[in-house]
Protein backbone atom coordinates (compact mmCIF):
# COMPACT_ATOMS: atom_id res chain seq x y z
CA UNK A 1 0.00 0.00 0.00
CA UNK A 2 1.47 3.26 -1.30
CA UNK A 3 1.50 6.00 1.99
CA UNK A 4 0.74 9.14 0.74
CA UNK A 5 1.87 11.46 3.75
CA UNK A 6 1.00 15.00 1.87
CA UNK A 7 -2.53 13.63 1.71
CA UNK A 8 -2.47 12.84 5.69
CA UNK A 9 -0.87 15.59 6.74
CA UNK A 10 -3.15 18.17 5.02
CA UNK A 11 -6.52 16.56 6.30
CA UNK A 12 -4.88 18.31 9.37
CA UNK A 13 -6.25 21.76 10.59
CA UNK A 14 -3.50 24.64 9.07
CA UNK A 15 -4.81 27.60 9.68
CA UNK A 16 -2.15 29.73 11.50
CA UNK A 17 0.24 28.47 9.09
CA UNK A 18 3.92 29.86 8.65
CA UNK A 19 5.87 27.00 7.44
CA UNK A 20 5.32 23.67 6.50
CA UNK A 21 7.53 20.69 4.82
CA UNK A 22 6.64 17.16 3.65
CA UNK A 23 9.72 14.93 2.10
CA UNK A 24 12.79 13.35 2.52
CA UNK A 25 14.88 14.59 5.23
CA UNK A 26 18.81 14.75 4.75
CA UNK A 27 21.21 16.78 6.44
CA UNK A 28 21.69 19.33 3.85
CA UNK A 29 17.48 19.51 3.87
CA UNK A 30 18.15 20.38 7.10
CA UNK A 31 20.42 23.40 6.51
CA UNK A 32 17.44 24.55 4.19
CA UNK A 33 15.00 24.04 5.77
CA UNK A 34 16.45 26.05 9.37
CA UNK A 35 17.05 28.95 7.23
CA UNK A 36 13.47 28.99 5.56
CA UNK A 37 12.05 28.69 9.29
CA UNK A 38 14.31 31.42 10.47
CA UNK A 39 13.60 33.51 7.25
CA UNK A 40 9.74 33.26 8.16
CA UNK A 41 10.04 34.17 11.72
CA UNK A 42 11.67 37.22 10.67
CA UNK A 43 8.84 38.13 8.77
CA UNK A 44 6.41 37.69 11.71
CA UNK A 45 4.96 40.38 13.29
CA UNK A 46 4.71 40.47 17.28
CA UNK A 47 7.18 37.43 18.28
CA UNK A 48 9.50 38.60 20.93
CA UNK A 49 13.06 37.58 20.85
CA UNK A 50 12.71 34.85 23.46
CA UNK A 51 9.95 33.28 21.55
CA UNK A 52 11.61 33.76 18.51
CA UNK A 53 14.95 31.70 19.50
CA UNK A 54 12.84 29.14 21.82
CA UNK A 55 10.99 28.15 18.16
CA UNK A 56 14.65 28.33 16.55
CA UNK A 57 15.85 25.62 19.05
CA UNK A 58 12.54 23.42 19.08
CA UNK A 59 13.03 23.71 14.94
CA UNK A 60 16.86 22.60 15.49
CA UNK A 61 15.96 19.60 17.89
CA UNK A 62 13.17 18.06 16.08
CA UNK A 63 14.00 19.05 13.03
CA UNK A 64 17.41 16.65 13.77
CA UNK A 65 15.60 14.39 15.86
CA UNK A 66 13.54 13.10 12.72
CA UNK A 67 16.70 12.71 10.95
CA UNK A 68 18.24 10.02 13.00
CA UNK A 69 15.27 8.57 14.34
CA UNK A 70 12.78 8.44 11.43
CA UNK A 71 11.78 5.22 9.92
CA UNK A 72 12.73 4.65 6.33
CA UNK A 73 10.41 4.05 3.60
CA UNK A 74 9.28 1.20 1.16
CA UNK A 75 10.12 2.27 -2.54
CA UNK A 76 8.64 0.06 -4.91
CA UNK A 77 8.22 -2.34 -2.35
CA UNK A 78 12.21 -2.47 -1.40
CA UNK A 79 12.97 -1.02 2.02
CA UNK A 80 15.15 1.71 2.29
CA UNK A 81 16.09 2.66 5.73
CA UNK A 82 18.15 5.86 4.28
CA UNK A 83 14.92 7.60 2.94
CA UNK A 84 13.23 9.06 5.85
CA UNK A 85 10.03 11.11 4.86
CA UNK A 86 9.01 13.43 7.07
CA UNK A 87 6.45 16.75 7.68
CA UNK A 88 6.93 19.84 9.59
CA UNK A 89 4.36 22.22 10.43
CA UNK A 90 4.77 25.74 12.58
CA UNK A 91 1.52 27.02 13.36
CA UNK A 92 0.31 30.45 14.85
CA UNK A 93 -1.97 30.14 17.64
CA UNK A 94 -3.79 32.47 19.98
CA UNK A 95 -1.24 31.47 22.73
CA UNK A 96 1.44 31.33 20.62
CA UNK A 97 3.11 28.62 18.06
CA UNK A 98 2.50 24.92 17.21
CA UNK A 99 5.10 22.85 16.02
CA UNK A 100 4.15 19.72 14.51
CA UNK A 101 6.49 16.62 12.97
CA UNK A 102 5.35 13.41 11.69
CA UNK A 103 7.52 10.10 10.82
CA UNK A 104 7.20 6.88 10.50
CA UNK A 105 8.14 4.42 12.84
CA UNK A 106 7.87 0.53 13.52
CA UNK A 107 5.22 -0.92 15.94
CA UNK A 108 8.49 -2.30 18.67
CA UNK A 109 9.47 1.76 19.35
CA UNK A 110 5.92 3.04 20.16
CA UNK A 111 6.11 2.00 23.91
CA UNK A 112 9.30 3.31 24.08
CA UNK A 113 8.57 6.26 22.56
CA UNK A 114 5.04 7.31 24.36
CA UNK A 115 6.91 6.21 28.00
CA UNK A 116 9.57 8.51 27.12
CA UNK A 117 6.98 11.43 26.50
CA UNK A 118 4.64 10.47 29.01
CA UNK A 119 7.75 10.61 31.55
CA UNK A 120 9.14 13.82 30.38
CA UNK A 121 5.34 15.77 30.28
CA UNK A 122 4.62 14.85 34.36
CA UNK A 123 8.45 17.13 34.58
CA UNK A 124 8.13 20.42 36.89
CA UNK A 125 10.02 23.13 35.06
CA UNK A 126 12.25 22.83 38.16
CA UNK A 127 12.55 18.64 37.61
CA UNK A 128 13.52 19.16 34.34
CA UNK A 129 16.26 21.28 34.78
CA UNK A 130 17.99 18.35 37.30
CA UNK A 131 17.00 15.79 34.77
CA UNK A 132 18.86 18.13 32.16
CA UNK A 133 21.78 18.33 34.02
CA UNK A 134 22.04 15.37 34.97
CA UNK A 135 21.81 13.37 31.69
CA UNK A 136 24.62 16.11 29.98
CA UNK A 137 26.94 14.75 32.43
CA UNK A 138 26.50 11.26 32.43
CA UNK A 139 29.36 10.70 29.61
CA UNK A 140 27.01 8.58 27.31
CA UNK A 141 26.37 9.34 23.52
CA UNK A 142 23.95 7.07 21.58
CA UNK A 143 25.54 5.55 18.78
CA UNK A 144 23.79 7.75 16.60
CA UNK A 145 25.62 10.80 18.29
CA UNK A 146 23.26 11.97 20.38
CA UNK A 147 23.37 12.81 23.98
CA UNK A 148 19.58 11.49 24.80
CA UNK A 149 18.88 15.56 25.32
CA UNK A 150 16.87 16.41 22.55
CA UNK A 151 13.23 15.78 24.10
CA UNK A 152 14.56 17.01 27.55
CA UNK A 153 15.47 20.49 26.07
CA UNK A 154 12.35 20.99 23.69
CA UNK A 155 10.43 20.21 26.60
CA UNK A 156 12.56 23.31 28.57
CA UNK A 157 12.68 25.23 26.04
CA UNK A 158 8.42 25.08 25.02
CA UNK A 159 7.18 25.46 28.71
CA UNK A 160 4.35 23.32 27.27
CA UNK A 161 3.10 19.37 27.24
CA UNK A 162 3.94 17.21 24.05
CA UNK A 163 0.92 15.57 23.00
CA UNK A 164 1.41 12.70 20.45
CA UNK A 165 -0.65 10.00 18.42
CA UNK A 166 0.60 6.77 16.50
CA UNK A 167 -1.39 5.91 13.55
CA UNK A 168 -1.06 2.38 12.33
CA UNK A 169 -0.48 2.66 8.88
CA UNK A 170 0.52 -0.60 7.20
CA UNK A 171 1.82 -3.66 8.89
CA UNK A 172 4.69 -3.21 11.57
CA UNK A 173 4.41 0.79 10.47
CA UNK A 174 2.73 3.57 12.13
CA UNK A 175 2.97 7.52 11.87
CA UNK A 176 3.99 9.40 15.00
CA UNK A 177 2.93 12.87 15.27
CA UNK A 178 4.16 14.86 17.46
CA UNK A 179 2.52 18.37 18.71
CA UNK A 180 4.78 20.62 20.84
CA UNK A 181 3.29 23.45 22.20
CA UNK A 182 5.78 27.17 22.59
CA UNK A 183 3.32 29.63 24.61
CA UNK A 184 4.41 33.16 23.75
CA UNK A 185 5.37 35.67 26.58
CA UNK B 1 52.12 23.79 19.42
CA UNK B 2 50.21 24.61 16.30
CA UNK B 3 46.98 26.46 16.30
CA UNK B 4 43.64 25.62 15.78
CA UNK B 5 41.81 28.03 13.64
CA UNK B 6 38.26 27.20 11.77
CA UNK B 7 36.05 29.31 10.03
CA UNK B 8 32.04 29.24 11.31
CA UNK B 9 29.80 27.99 8.80
CA UNK B 10 25.63 27.76 9.27
CA UNK B 11 25.99 24.78 11.77
CA UNK B 12 29.30 25.09 12.98
CA UNK B 13 31.04 27.55 15.35
CA UNK B 14 34.74 29.14 14.50
CA UNK B 15 37.02 28.24 16.41
CA UNK B 16 40.60 29.36 17.80
CA UNK B 17 43.11 27.93 19.80
CA UNK B 18 46.05 29.47 20.63
CA UNK B 19 48.75 27.42 22.52
CA UNK B 20 51.07 30.25 23.08
CA UNK B 21 48.88 32.98 24.09
CA UNK B 22 46.29 30.34 25.72
CA UNK B 23 43.39 31.97 24.08
CA UNK B 24 40.89 29.56 23.37
CA UNK B 25 37.39 31.27 21.09
CA UNK B 26 34.42 28.78 19.99
CA UNK B 27 32.14 31.35 18.55
CA UNK B 28 28.47 31.27 16.66
CA UNK B 29 26.05 28.70 16.01
CA UNK B 30 27.07 25.20 17.21
CA UNK B 31 24.19 22.69 15.40
CA UNK B 32 25.69 20.24 13.82
CA UNK B 33 24.07 16.71 13.46
CA UNK B 34 27.33 15.15 14.26
CA UNK B 35 29.11 17.25 16.91
CA UNK B 36 31.15 14.57 18.04
CA UNK B 37 32.77 14.30 14.64
CA UNK B 38 33.59 18.73 14.95
CA UNK B 39 34.67 18.41 18.31
CA UNK B 40 36.81 15.59 18.47
CA UNK B 41 39.60 17.64 17.44
CA UNK B 42 39.15 20.20 19.72
CA UNK B 43 39.24 17.16 22.41
CA UNK B 44 42.57 16.28 21.04
CA UNK B 45 44.12 19.26 21.14
CA UNK B 46 42.75 20.09 24.34
CA UNK B 47 45.44 16.25 25.40
CA UNK B 48 48.05 17.80 24.30
CA UNK B 49 47.88 21.45 25.41
CA UNK B 50 46.67 20.27 28.78
CA UNK B 51 50.66 18.65 29.22
CA UNK B 52 52.28 21.66 29.01
CA UNK B 53 49.76 24.86 28.83
CA UNK B 54 50.35 28.25 29.45
CA UNK B 55 50.50 30.14 32.89
CA UNK B 56 46.64 31.53 32.01
CA UNK B 57 44.24 29.81 29.80
CA UNK B 58 41.70 32.32 29.23
CA UNK B 59 38.38 30.31 27.18
CA UNK B 60 35.44 32.70 25.62
CA UNK B 61 32.45 31.07 24.64
CA UNK B 62 30.22 33.14 22.69
CA UNK B 63 27.10 30.93 21.17
CA UNK B 64 24.00 32.14 19.09
CA UNK B 65 22.36 28.72 19.57
CA UNK B 66 23.38 25.50 20.42
CA UNK B 67 21.76 21.85 20.10
CA UNK B 68 21.98 19.17 22.38
CA UNK B 69 24.25 16.89 20.75
CA UNK B 70 27.33 19.85 20.91
CA UNK B 71 25.98 20.31 24.92
CA UNK B 72 27.69 17.35 25.70
CA UNK B 73 31.08 17.97 23.62
CA UNK B 74 31.01 21.21 25.10
CA UNK B 75 31.07 19.65 28.46
CA UNK B 76 33.96 17.36 27.60
CA UNK B 77 35.87 20.32 26.29
CA UNK B 78 34.94 21.78 29.96
CA UNK B 79 36.05 18.41 31.42
CA UNK B 80 39.68 18.64 29.76
CA UNK B 81 40.06 22.14 31.06
CA UNK B 82 39.12 21.22 34.16
CA UNK B 83 41.56 18.46 34.69
CA UNK B 84 44.50 21.67 33.66
CA UNK B 85 43.05 23.84 36.28
CA UNK B 86 43.10 20.73 38.87
CA UNK B 87 46.42 20.11 38.19
CA UNK B 88 47.31 23.68 39.12
CA UNK B 89 47.41 25.84 36.01
CA UNK B 90 44.99 29.14 36.38
CA UNK B 91 41.71 28.59 33.60
CA UNK B 92 38.89 31.03 33.49
CA UNK B 93 35.83 30.83 31.11
CA UNK B 94 33.92 33.61 30.08
CA UNK B 95 30.38 32.61 28.70
CA UNK B 96 28.62 35.13 26.96
CA UNK B 97 25.35 35.63 26.45
CA UNK B 98 23.05 38.34 24.76
CA UNK B 99 21.05 40.55 27.12
CA UNK B 100 17.94 39.65 27.52
CA UNK B 101 18.89 35.52 26.54
CA UNK B 102 17.95 34.02 29.76
CA UNK B 103 18.25 30.61 27.82
CA UNK B 104 21.75 31.19 27.25
CA UNK B 105 22.82 32.43 30.46
CA UNK B 106 20.85 29.50 31.96
CA UNK B 107 22.70 26.75 29.71
CA UNK B 108 25.91 28.39 31.35
CA UNK B 109 25.05 28.21 34.23
CA UNK B 110 24.16 24.40 34.32
CA UNK B 111 27.68 24.23 33.08
CA UNK B 112 28.69 26.42 35.98
CA UNK B 113 27.26 23.73 38.82
CA UNK B 114 29.28 20.98 36.77
CA UNK B 115 32.32 22.24 36.70
CA UNK B 116 34.45 23.52 38.76
CA UNK B 117 36.77 26.43 36.86
CA UNK B 118 35.96 30.06 37.44
CA UNK B 119 32.88 30.82 35.44
CA UNK B 120 32.41 34.32 34.46
CA UNK B 121 28.73 35.12 32.95
CA UNK B 122 29.32 38.07 30.46
CA UNK B 123 26.19 39.90 29.59
CA UNK B 124 26.84 41.52 25.59
CA UNK B 125 24.81 44.65 25.35
CA UNK B 126 22.65 44.62 22.70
Amino acid sequence: MAINLKKIVSEEVSEGEVYSFIGEITSEKITTILEEVERKLHTLEAVDQKTHKRLFYVGVESIQNLFHHAEGVFCKGIYNKRIKMVAIKILRTAKGFEFITWNFVTFDKIDKIAERIDSINKLTKEDLKEYYKMVLNNSQYSEKGGGGLGMIDIARKAEGRFSYEFKEIQKNLALFRLKIIINSN
Amino acid sequence: MEAIRIEGTPKTPSVSFDAYKGLLEIKGRSIPENSIEFYKPLIEWLDVYGASPAPLTTVDIQLEYFNTSSSKCILDVFKKLESIYKNGHEVVINWYYEEDDEDMLEAGEDYQSIIKIPFKMVELEG
